[in-house]
């Protein structure tokens, strides 16, 4: 994959009413789950920029799954279609009564996508699971998706289960926009050092307009906490929140959101503040009053020596210092 | 030629999908006609026939193939339907080069007939029946039928709901229409009027005489002006009319680059204008009407029959006579003082009036061309009757010069003043070469007006047609006469008029900054005349005393 | 409306009577306790058993035994009281209240809190009045009657029914509150739904000034489950009942001026239902944004409390939960822990708030002590062993230490 490319080219196919066009009004439109219901079919492609981290634009290609239209992408529109594709979000709708026909359908797509995008990565996602009851969840995802490995040929794949209903979206998602960020290292490497020094259980880094999770650091304490998906249950907490308060303050969801967030409770402190222009980092750290003051100075510094390096590398793509150069400015505990 | 007819719809499932077609296998391929070839390839105007949300409620046409597909997309949203939206097009095929306005009115029609009856009974989201079969399906087959046969349909739906559809020819919209122009009819208006006209229509038709102006037309049938506009551009549309210009003796026409090819060459031509222009055929009391009445099918050898009133009112002679006193032109030709040859008011019938054409020779072809010829620019009318006025005594000159500008070989020459910035120069400005021509024309004594000796000059025509106030109204705007102000300012009630007839120098009530918008070269004197409401005359003597030098420009 | 999507309250079918243990422990990310009798009952002989000379269990309130009033929930079938009993207090998502079945035995429902109450869900086709039943058996109690009339259904019958039921009891207990809950209003357009209270309105007092019964003590909400009206309403059913609740709204109203709060709630954390608040007249947007917060803070806590020997504290903490949070208008949210049950969440639209934040802080907690105290006096007799032992360093003043506060 070319890291310098910005604009990156994201297709978002499946059957007609698999729910491409809900999560993605969900993710980037700031939609809430139960409005979905309300959209119309998608007819033939709709494009969308989405702006990501500020200066990451998803060319977001979403192909209404009609069987008319896949027959198009598929024929006369093939290579308009599958060229430049960086990824391929093909979405599989649970309650699918013709399984082997979707998948079919799926083979077409990926050997479309070999022929002009052999390098695309591509994420399948299991998507309505809220439908399928909880105890079978897991199973029938997990044998859905072996299916759908089968019929990838040589891409990368990932593949996740997915509902509107709960956080299974955010994760979703997080997991392709992780695939898309071009220089994620550097930024983990910082934060592990920035962790360490502040002595944080955790340490997340969030977009700030879809809250989705860019990358995540925990010390080893943090990593022994046993709810995995609290990453995505975060997100989707912080956004129905974001949503409440743009209700109550007459403003747009778009324009909502947090200056500050800080709780403390007798089992571990917690801040929440802007980071980057794009992003909100999300702290955690075992209660102690002092420890937490010095946390969130030390963020503030943190987030001080980011713009600076922001503003060398003249904005161009998430300011990135050296690993260790804005350590020298901590103070320490 | 509708060439084929087809019902789409968007399907939740599939797609953008051809539900019906007639003819079968037209569009689509389908088993019962197996081995028809396409017209097209739908899969390549699908996304026109159903384009996305935004686009639905417009009309949409796509050309492929050498075809012309007309649609009219409708997108309905209702919970109640799949996905909340149900996208469905009715669209006519026609071959590409076809005209296809009348078409566009034909699509758009069905569409909101169809959105209607799916509103009320889901007429089509519950149609579940196969191609080819069900209601929507013949309805289509019925009406392309009856297009093609008879250029309409009436296709009962329901008890409630009838398909009526006309194909109706699409002229190009006419030009917006202007106070001071004046329409004449290019057909006889009586054979088609009914009550069941428009009201301001019917107000106004009698008025249209190739003389009033449209501004006097609303003045005199008492009719709100925008209305009158309307109605006039209504009868533009349908081409009963066309548009002339003032006619005055002050005017001055020239003939254009056509006069070689028409009328010179033409020897119809000259006859058709001949038998248009004699006073010996012409009633006074005759609806002017346009010489091209006769090649639209009339019987070339009647004469106008005459309409309207066949005897003039005493009221509106004595009226004139009193308005125009012993000064007015108009005196002169007032029609029971004159004629000799022909009782003006007489109720002459065709046959008599032949008769008597048959006596005189008047002027032939030749006459009439050099006649045409002998008009230039830089004379007005006045001038070149008078140095014609031998020829032209059996001749109606405003017909004459009318049918020169309706065959298109001569023009008019329009008067404008530009203001030029510079102080006013002494009074002999009026010097400067075009204006000379007026200057010396206007402040001749009415004794001296040739045009006033003849019995069918076009006012008598005019005064003999209509009642009073309209002779009036039409001499104020280029005679003037302080009586007449007075007259005219009686005609309307507004309160400039009334201002007009208190203040005897009615200059005065036009103010420079009201006078200088209209002397940016732009705006001709007929217009500034119909606009301020004053004479030529008036305008001409206000233009001296305006604050900076004023140019008039002929062209 | 957005829920979020924590729902660690354990569901229990309805049937047996249900305990539900208010408490602010949820701040700290614990699930929240609802457990039927019979359980409870297991649990008190089981820790008998296993510590005979322990303390009891909790289902032993410490707050007076006589002092439970009751909230009966009445009108006609499928008006909605299942469904508002187990929004409020079971913490269901509305929209699967529509798979609740029909009520067919009284449903009771007890809720441990700052003050303990009872729920009673009665069935529609419920014949309260027949003699069978015994009347003081029903409504003996201190309490409330909440009718609840369904606003999108033909509403004459339940109106008549309500009516007899009003005048028969007020007969023997003049006493109760009857609150009548003009319920299912979001399918009902805004005009529509003003026409239809004061219809209801009108049809009630004039068939009870017509039995003679003048001003009737009858109040009326339009509520829905979609919306959060009908915790709006259920609390200020709940305040009615409250004994010193003037004296908190005193108290809330000095902390608010001081603080230049736009207003502030004393919640009841698991119900959501507040038990007080300041008299300034707001929008409901304030009550929203506060009850969402609530949320926020406990599903957070749900994901970071958890237990682990290796995890230790780096230094002095207050055992309350504190958060606030400030929006992108500037808007603070303040929510502070006060006591075992209650919080308090306050919405503070003042830019400076920020730079203000310790004197907010020492305010709030000097209402914290002052809200304890009227608390501890009104359950003199039953109080925690570390309660009294606290108790005894404050004096007994008949008001509440207002004076203490600071001004911003």
């Amino acid at each position: 994959m070319d890291g310098r490319k910005k604009k990156r080219k994201v297709l978002l196919m499946g059957k007609s009413g698999s729910g491409k066009s809900s999560m993605r009004s969900i993710i980037f439109s700031n939609y809430v789950a139960k409005d979905v219901r309300r959209l119309g079919a998608t007819i033939d492609v709709e494009h969308s920029h989405v702006k990501f981290m500020g200066n990451l634009t998803l060319n977001l290609w979403d192909c209404g799954g009609q069987d008319a239209f896949m027959e198009t992408y598929l024929a006369s529109q093939r290579g308009n279609i599958f060229s430049d594709v960086a990824v391929l979000i093909y979405v599989f709708d649970i309650e699918s009564r013709e399984v082997e026909r979707d998948l079919d359908t799926y083979s077409a797509i990926i050997s479309a996508l070999r022929e002009y995008s052999p390098h695309a990565y591509v994420f399948c996602l299991v998507h309505k699971l809220d439908l399928i009851q909880a105890e079978h969840r897991q199973r029938i995802y997990e044998e859905r998706s072996a299916l759908i490995r089968s019929r990838t040929e040589h891409f990368a794949i990932d593949t996740f289960g997915s509902s509107i209903w709960d956080q299974s979206l955010y994760k979703a998602w997080a997991g392709i926009v992780h695939k898309l960020i071009p220089n994620l290292t550097v930024i983990e490497r910082f934060l592990h050092a920035f962790a360490k020094r502040i002595d944080a259980e955790e340490v997340i880094l969030f977009e700030r307009s879809t809250f989705l999770t860019v990358t995540s650091v925990s010390s080893e304490i943090g990593d022994l906490n046993p709810i995995y998906d609290r990453h995505e249950r975060l997100s989707n907490i912080m956004k129905a929140f974001k949503h409440c308060a743009a209700r109550n303050t007459h403003t747009t969801p778009a324009s909502a959101g947090f200056v500050v967030m800080h709780t403390k409770t007798p089992q571990f402190n917690v801040f929440l503040g802007r980071f980057t222009d794009n992003t909100y980092v999300f702290i955690v750290v075992p209660p102690g009053e002092a420890a937490y003051n010095c946390a969130v100075l030390n963020t503030m510094l943190a987030r001080e020596g980011f713009s600076k390096a922001a503003g060398a590398a003249h904005g161009d793509g998430f300011p990135l210092p050296m690993p260790d150069s804005p350590g020298g400015d901590f103070n320490t505990n | 030629m509708i060439k084929a007819i087809f019902y789409s719809k968007f399907d939740t499932q599939e797609g953008p999908k051809v539900v019906h077609q007639v003819p079968d296998g037209a569009i689509v391929s389908s088993n019962t006609a197996p081995s028809q070839p396409l017209y097209l390839t739908f899969s390549d105007i699908s996304f026109f026939v159903i384009p996305r949300q935004e686009l639905c409620g417009n009309l949409i046409q796509v050309c492929t193939n050498g075809y012309r597909i007309l649609g009219y997309p409708i997108c309905m949203k209702s919970p109640r339907y799949d996905r909340n939206e149900f996208i469905f097009n009715f669209c006519v095929v026609l071959a590409e080069e076809e005209d296809f306005s009348s078409y566009k009115s034909v699509v758009q029609r069905l569409a909101d007939l169809m959105h209607g009856l799916e509103e009320q009974n889901g007429f089509l989201s519950r149609d579940y029946s196969k191609s080819g079969e069900g209601k929507v399906y013949s309805l289509c087959e019925k009406l392309m039928e009856d297009l093609n046969n008879y250029c309409e349909c009436m296709i009962p739906i329901d008890e409630l709901n009838t398909l009526n559809i006309k194909l109706f020819p699409v002229y190009p919209t006419p030009p917006p229409v202007r106070a001071w122009q004046v329409p004449l009819f290019t057909v006889r208006y009586q054979a088609f009027l009914d009550e069941n006209w428009d009201l301001t229509m019917q107000r106004i038709v009698p008025h249209i005489n190739g003389v009033n102006s449209i501004r006097i037309i609303s003045l005199l049938a008492d009719t709100d002006f925008s209305l009158t506009c309307r109605a006039i551009r209504h009868l533009l549309y349908y081409g009963c009319l066309i548009l002339l210009d003032i006619f005055s003796f002050s005017a001055m026409y020239a003939p254009t680059a056509l006069f070689n090819s028409t009328i010179a060459a033409d020897e119809s031509m000259q006859q058709e204008c001949a038998r248009y222009v004699n006073t010996l055929f012409a009633s006074p009391m005759t609806a002017p009407t346009a010489p091209t009445a006769l090649t639209l099918g009339y019987d070339k050898d009647d004469v106008w029959p005459p309409v309207g009133d066949p005897t003039p009112s005493l009221g509106a002679d004595s009226n004139m006579t009193t308005a125009s006193e012993n000064l007015s032109p108009t005196a002169s030709p007032s029609p029971a003082n004159t004629s000799t040859i022909i009782p003006a008011a007489g109720s002459t019938t065709g046959p008599a009036t032949r008769h008597s054409s048959t006596d005189r020779e008047v002027v032939d072809g030749v006459g009439i061309v050099e006649l045409y010829a002998s008009l230039k620019q830089g004379q007005s009318v006045k001038q070149w009757y008078l140095q014609h006025s031998r020829k032209l005594t059996h001749i109606d000159i405003r017909r004459f010069i009318t049918f020169g500008i309706i065959k298109g070989f001569l023009y008019r020459l329009h008067k404008y003043a530009i203001a030029t910035g510079n102080p006013a120069p002494q009074l002999k400005s009026g010097a400067t070469t075009p204006r000379s021509h007026y200057q010396t024309s206007i402040p001749s004594g009415p004794s001296s007006r040739g045009p006033g000796t003849g019995a069918n000059s076009p006012y008598a025509s005019s005064a003999g047609d209509e009642p009073a106030p309209i002779a009036q109204h039409h001499h104020n705007h280029h005679h003037n006469h302080r009586s007449e102000d007075r007259d005219r300012a009686s005609v309307h009630s507004g309160s400039r008029s009334a201002l007009l007839y208190d203040d005897e120098d009615v200059e005065d009530s036009i103010d420079d900054k009201l006078l200088s918008k209209y002397l940016d070269g732009m705006h001709c004197f007929d217009q500034i005349c119909t606009e301020l409401e004053v004479s030529e005359k008036e305008l001409t003597a206000r233009l001296k005393r305006y604050h900076g030098e004023v140019l008039i420009i002929h062209r | 409306m957005v829920k979020p999507l924590h729902c660690s309250l354990r569901w229990i079918e309805p049937g047996p009577e249900r305990h539900l243990f208010s408490s602010t422990i949820i701040l700290h990310g614990a699930s929240p306790v609802i457990k039927t009798s019979a359980e409870l009952k297991l649990e008190e002989s089981l820790q008998v058993v296993n510590t005979p000379s322990g303390q009891p269990a909790q289902a032993k309130s410490n707050k007076p035994h006589d002092f439970k009033p009751r909230l009966l929930l009445m009108g006609l079938r499928r008006s909605g009281k299942s469904s508002i009993a187990s929004v409020v207090f079971h913490k269901m998502p509305p929209n699967e209240t529509l798979f609740l079945e029909s009520t067919t035995r009284i449903q009771k429902d007890s809720v441990h809190s700052f003050m303990d109450f009872q729920v009673w869900d009665f069935p529609g086709q419920f014949e309260y009045l027949e003699s069978s039943f015994d009347l003081e058996e029903i409504f003996g109690s201190h309490g409330a009657l909440v009718w609840v009339i369904d606003a999108q259904d033909d509403y004459l019958e339940s109106v008549a029914r309500l009516n007899r039921t009003i005048l028969t009891v007020q007969q023997y207990y003049p006493n109760i509150n009857i609150e009548v809950f003009i319920h299912k209003v979001d399918g009902l357009s805004d005009e529509y739904r003003t026409d239809t209270f004061q219809d209801i309105v009108q049809l009630i007092s004039d068939e009870l000034s017509d039995a003679g019964y003048e001003n009737a003590p009858v109040h009326y909400y339009l509520t829905s489950i979609y919306d959060y009206s009908v915790f709006e309403a259920f609390s200020k059913v709940i305040q009615k009942l409250i004994p010193n609740l003037s004296t908190l709204e005193n108290l809330i109203n000095t902390l608010s001026n001081n603080c230049g709060f736009e207003k502030s709630y004393l919640f009841d954390v698991l119900s959501k239902i507040y038990i007080a608040s300041d008299t300034r007249p707001v929008d409901m947007s304030c009550y929203e944004m506060c009850s969402d917060y609530i949320d926020v803070i406990v599903d957070i806590s749900e994901l970071y409390s958890w237990d682990h020997p290796d995890r230790k504290p780096k230094g002095e903490q207050n055992q309350e939960a504190e958060s606030h949070v400030v929006l992108h208008d500037e808007t603070m949210i303040h929510l502070l822990e006060m006591n075992k049950y209650l919080c308090l969440v306050s919405v503070i639209r003042n830019p400076e708030a920020k730079e203000k934040k310790g004197l907010i802080d020492m305010n709030c907690r000097t209402f914290q002590q002052a809200l304890n105290d009227v608390f501890s006096r009104s359950w003199e007799q039953e109080q925690e062993a570390e309660r009294i032992q606290n108790q005894a360093e404050q004096p007994q003043i008949e008001e509440p230490p207002t004076s203490n506060f600071l001004s911003l």
